[in-house]
């Protein structure tokens, strides 16, 4: 930092530099969230909406124990992914970084992963329901292999099928920035740890995963709330069978219930906003990115 | 110590694909002494000391530490520790932590290793700043602390792969001296790769010049500076002008060789040459002087004066004697300031018979050390 930066002058184009994107952060994202939390404590029969304080909208959330259900399986839903994700996108980025080397087909290698994404979440998900239904590929590859001789159910319509489309669409965002912070790790320090004798599973331990702990931070934040601010896969992927959170929501707003969508909403914030903040406590992005 | 961390190099060669790096290195390296590598970019000398380390394997040949074939030894177990040349400090690691590395592979007990990284740190003078991360630190002090992590393990042979070259100059040429006296007190051997020759002559007992993944000269300071093996040795050494010509007579190993720009030279040659052989040979820089015409028989040159420069000691003057390489001659500055010279002016030089050295090595490459 420049001394100028500390001058009153300086302070005040720092402020005019960060003031497009604070008043786009204002009315994009802050006006509606105080609308919502306003109507979340507002009164409604079913028709019109009245506006007076109660604490209803939340005691009926809270109370139901359908809706509390849907919220310990979002967060089981979001817990799996991540785990699952973490893992995969670790490897990936592992063997980007450590055994491609070679930048050009790193870059290309990572822009492969991307190809899922040149089309629709739509056709993306519909597009596995052949492969695992009941009389789908894989069903009929292993029976033709006399591995199983009834088709398997679980593979579609179920918590797995759902976990497999989280898992699918998701780990890319967490394999970008591992890798992003994997790729930022001198190769002279491993040769050092190399130097002193360390074995790999200790290069890993000691040297790598903590480097890394940024990217996985970041990558958990995306997957998380990605996962919980889903109600598009699990609807299709569960076949209807399981919901989410949002699914719940999406029922109130059809039956008009505003305020009632408007206090899980909130909740969701809350609870989304308290797994964030987990992350951050694991690891000082801040501190960690200013290194 | 001085047996047990003796380094033989044999026959040792590293190969990728067609080129190589490394080609038959033949070398001792006495235990405990301090050993300077040098050369330009790419003549090698990191290649060689990355297989001491034991981070490269040979394509073929040996190499023993202390009497043992630790060839195809893994690092760690072979007695070696290596300082990095940007020091490759681990940056999530507080200063002990990073000392302490070493005693943590090892499976030493957290205390134990913590308090003996602190011990290490005091002796590098940096235990007031041992909770700290290395970003937090000067240039100076993660090397020092780099110093300390590779000292930790307690090593027969330290590596330093051009420690100093990350360092502004005044921090560079205190480094240095501690450097040395920190050899002395552990009588380890260090091996020191470098390519600046004032760095070499000042720290090492033995210099080892290298190109294109040969060994052109290994030998005291002293030998290699005054009595190079070849031309490029001794240009890259500095010091020394580089003269060619061709045997006019000879007389008992003492010839008088005729340089292509007309100068007649004493030059002692010893057995093995006839009239007609064309020969090179130097003389040093700084024992010649500024004369008149009369005096000029032999071993000694005319020219014009293309540069001065003035060195505080003495001032350097580059003279154009109608060779391809331009004549110095570092002139002390009193009897430079007697008679001033300017830029074009034709000078005379002249120097005595014994000060000319014969080169019997053929590489006559330019061996321009990197300025960089």
């Amino acid at each position: 930092m420049s001394s100028r930066s500390n001058s009153a002058g300086g302070r005040f184009s720092s402020y005019l530099q960060v003031a497009p994107m604070a008043l786009l952060m204002f009315t994009l994202v802050g006006i509606p969230l105080v609308i919502v939390v306003l109507l979340s404590f507002w009164q409604t029969d079913g028709i019109t909406i009245y506006r007076e304080f109660t604490w209803s909208n939340y005691a009926s959330v809270l109370n139901s124990p359908v809706t509390l259900a849907l919220f310990i399986k979002t967060i089981k839903f979001a817990l799996i992914t991540l785990i699952i994700t973490t893992i995969i996108g670790f490897t990936c980025s592992y063997f980007l970084v450590f055994y491609v080397r070679n930048l050009k087909l790193q870059i290309g290698l990572l822009l492969v992963c991307t190809i899922p994404f040149w089309t629709s979440d739509v056709i993306r998900m519909v597009s596995w329901i052949p492969f695992l239904g009941r009389e789908g590929i894989f069903n009929s590859i292993l029976m033709r292999l006399g591995l199983i001789s009834h088709p398997l159910s679980v593979l579609l319509y179920s918590d797995f099928s759902v976990v497999l489309a989280y898992v699918y669409l998701f780990t890319l965002f967490m394999i970008v920035p591992i890798f992003n912070s994997m790729s930022k790790i001198n190769p002279n320090i491993i040769e050092a740890a190399r130097d002193a004798g360390a074995s790999k599973w200790m290069i890993l331990t000691n040297l790598i995963v903590p480097l890394c702990k940024t990217g996985i931070a970041l990558g958990s934040i995306f997957v998380v709330t990605l996962v919980m601010g889903d109600f598009f896969v699990v609807n299709v992927m569960s076949g209807g069978q399981s919901a989410s959170v949002v699914s719940a929501m999406k029922n109130n707003i059809d039956q008009l219930y505003y305020p009632q969508a408007a206090a899980m909403a909130i909740l969701l914030v809350v609870l989304v906003l308290l797994l964030v903040t987990a992350i951050l406590r694991v690891v000082d992005i801040r501190r960690e990115l200013a290194r | 110590m001085s047996e047990q961390s003796r380094i033989d190099i044999q026959n040792v060669t590293k190969a990728y694909g067609a080129t190589r790096a490394v080609n038959e290195v033949n070398l001792r390296i006495e235990g405990g002494s301090y050993c300077c590598m040098i050369g330009p970019s790419g003549c090698g000398k990191t290649t060689l000391l990355r297989m001491i380390a034991g981070h490269e394997e040979p394509s073929s040949g040996k190499i023993l530490i202390g009497g043992d074939d630790v060839t195809t030894k893994g690092t760690g177990s072979r007695g070696t520790a290596l300082m990095f040349q940007n020091y490759a400090l681990f940056p999530h690691l507080s200063l002990t932590d990073n000392v302490a590395f070493g005693l943590k592979v090892k499976g030493v007990a957290k205390e134990v290793r913590r308090e003996k990284a602190r011990e290490m740190l005091d002796r590098v003078q940096l235990l007031h700043l041992a909770d700290r991360v290395p970003s937090e630190l000067s240039g100076g002090q993660q090397q020092r602390v780099a110093l300390a992590r590779a000292l930790i393990t307690n090593p027969k042979v330290l590596l330093l792969d051009e420690p100093l070259s990350a360092l502004d100059e005044f921090l560079r040429l205190k480094m240095r001296v501690e450097l040395k006296r920190l050899q002395n007190e552990l009588g380890i051997t260090f091996i020191h790769v470098t390519h600046t020759q004032p760095e070499a002559i000042a720290l090492a007992d033995q210099v080892v010049v290298m190109d294109h993944g040969i060994v052109e000269q290994a030998a005291s300071p002293n030998e290699v500076y005054n009595r190079p093996h070849s031309p490029y040795v001794a240009r890259f050494m500095g010091g020394q002008n580089v003269l060619s010509g061709k045997i006019e007579s000879l007389s008992s190993g003492a010839a008088v060789v005729m340089t292509p720009n007309g100068f007649r030279h004493d030059l002692k040659v010893g057995l093995g040459f006839s009239i007609g052989d064309l020969v090179n040979f130097v003389v040093r820089r700084d024992h010649i002087h500024l004369t008149d015409v009369a005096d000029l028989r032999r071993n000694c040159a005319t020219g014009r004066v293309i540069n001065v420069e003035y060195q505080g000691t003495f001032v350097k003057l580059a003279i154009d004697t109608g060779s391809r390489e331009e004549f110095i001659a570092y002139i002390n500055d009193q009897a430079y300031f007697a008679t001033p010279k300017a830029v074009g002016d034709v000078v005379n030089v002249k120097w005595g018979p014994a000060l000319n050295h014969l080169l019997l090595g053929t590489n006559n490459s330019t061996g321009n050390p990197s300025e960089d």
